[in-house]
């Protein structure tokens, strides 16, 4: 139980890092005109793109006891995991955020400018028009990162009862030949990736 | 609100929208805008209205310059004037709640019975509770309108509110422009076809490639 309930919590803290940094510069790079916005772009896709294990290998880096961030003394530890998985989704967040917001954006702008909208309030209207958008980003970030084994490993060092979650659990245990817990946290995961999908697909019901 | 533009020119992507343009209206004018598509007629409404900020030249405000105006100044200046686009957008939320938008941003309190007014006068109380993006193209106009006038602007900026919807909304929309018309209103009024508003003796500003032409050569 308390493996799940650390999976959940370090790739939720995780997702909602990602959330802050990713959404921000998701409406940033979807409502503003800017010099270099096609590199960002390219940059953003990239970064997607990346495998997980190489952020993880960069964290890793970054973390190291003689590494930039060393002092921190965060490697193997739920913060280290928090950050990786953060890292991992940003990208993620602030594409589709991007795309989310680029065909409609700027007219849901124009439109509450012309109405008479202050900068606070059409603010709230672009979120409020885009919400169903942004929480199916967060969905899918949250079910990227909290299926990640790799890159979860090489910066949590996988620490019984400290930063052991569902999918390093499975693969230690399948290599030690437990196939019984190994299934049994492989449901729950896919009982949770149900769930998130459930819940993408009543957003989209919902959204007209 | 006197509105002047004096020497406006807007670029997009090195083409010109808009070309040296100089233009004056008067509080309670009418004027009809025509010229064929792509002679920067929407381009110049959304300079009037503040969405976008000229190249070159300046527009004037009661006789201040849009370039000088605070951010504050220019919402404030913006809450005078609406505009309805050609393809307006509706928000997420029922046509009620669309119609109030402006009252709330301007901190107005206690509208619900301008809003059923409004909704009565447009012909959309059946649809008050109804989520607006559900509505058909006619009758998003006509909310568009609703919404625009409910605020009772000192300028209405209307582009082609007639394109695009049935007849029944046309009558519906002309009726409503000659009424912000006879308030007092100034409307500035992009359109394909005038010879329904000449009734009102609007004043005509006709233009091709971003310039102003003489009416005279719009003629096809």
């Amino acid at each position: 139980m308390k493996i799940i309930v650390l999976s959940l919590w370090v790739s939720g803290a995780g997702t909602t890092f990602a959330s802050i940094f990713g959404i921000a510069l998701g409406a940033v790079v979807a409502l503003t005109d800017f010099r270099g916005k096609k590199v960002v772009l390219a940059f953003l896709n990239t970064w997607m793109a990346l495998p997980a294990v190489v952020i993880g290998l960069l964290v890793y880096l970054l973390l190291k006891r003689n590494g930039p961030m060393g002092a921190l003394g965060l490697l193997y530890s739920p913060g280290a995991m928090m950050m990786a998985q953060a890292i991992l989704a940003t990208p993620i967040l602030a594409v589709l955020t991007t795309s989310a917001l680029q065909e409609k954006g700027r007219r849901i702008i124009d439109t509450a400018h012309s109405l008479g909208a202050g900068w606070i309030m059409t603010c709230m209207t672009v979120v409020r028009e885009a919400r169903f958008a942004v929480i199916t980003a967060v969905l899918t970030g949250f079910s990227r990162v909290i299926g990640e084994t790799g890159m979860t490993m090489m910066v949590g060092g996988n620490i019984k009862g400290l930063t052991r979650v569902m999918t390093t659990t499975i693969a230690l245990e399948t290599m030690k030949g437990n196939f019984e817990i190994g299934i049994t946290l492989g449901i729950v995961l896919i009982i949770v990736a149900l769930i998130i999908n459930l819940a993408i697909q009543l957003i989209r019901r919902v959204q007209p | 609100m006197k509105i002047r533009i004096e020497g406006v020119s807007k670029l997009f992507s090195g083409k010109a929208a808009l070309s040296g343009i100089d233009l004056e209206f008067e509080p309670g004018s009418f004027t009809v805008l025509l010229g064929p598509n792509g002679a920067g007629k929407t381009t110049l409404l959304r300079v009037m209205d503040l969405i976008l900020r000229p190249d070159a030249g300046e527009v004037y405000y009661d006789g201040r310059p849009a370039r000088a105006l605070k951010r504050s100044e220019v919402i404030a200046t913006r809450r005078r004037m609406t505009f309805v686009e050609q393809n307006p957008i509706v928000f997420s939320g029922s046509v009620e709640w669309n119609v109030a938008y402006g009252l709330r941003a301007r901190g107005i309190k206690g509208y619900m019975e301008r809003v059923r007014e409004i909704l009565k006068l447009v012909g959309l109380t059946h649809l008050a509770k109804t989520q607006a993006q559900f509505l058909s193209g006619g009758e998003t106009q006509r909310l568009a309108i609703a919404r625009a006038l409910i605020v009772e602007p000192e300028v209405f900026l209307l582009d082609e509110p007639g394109s695009n919807i049935d007849a029944q909304s046309v009558s519906m929309v002309s009726s409503f422009i000659k009424k912000a018309i006879s308030s007092g209103t100034s409307v500035i009024l992009v359109t394909h076809f005038p010879e329904e508003y000449l009734p009102l003796n609007p004043a005509t500003v006709a233009m091709r490639d971003g310039r102003i032409i003489d009416p005279a050569d719009t003629a096809p």
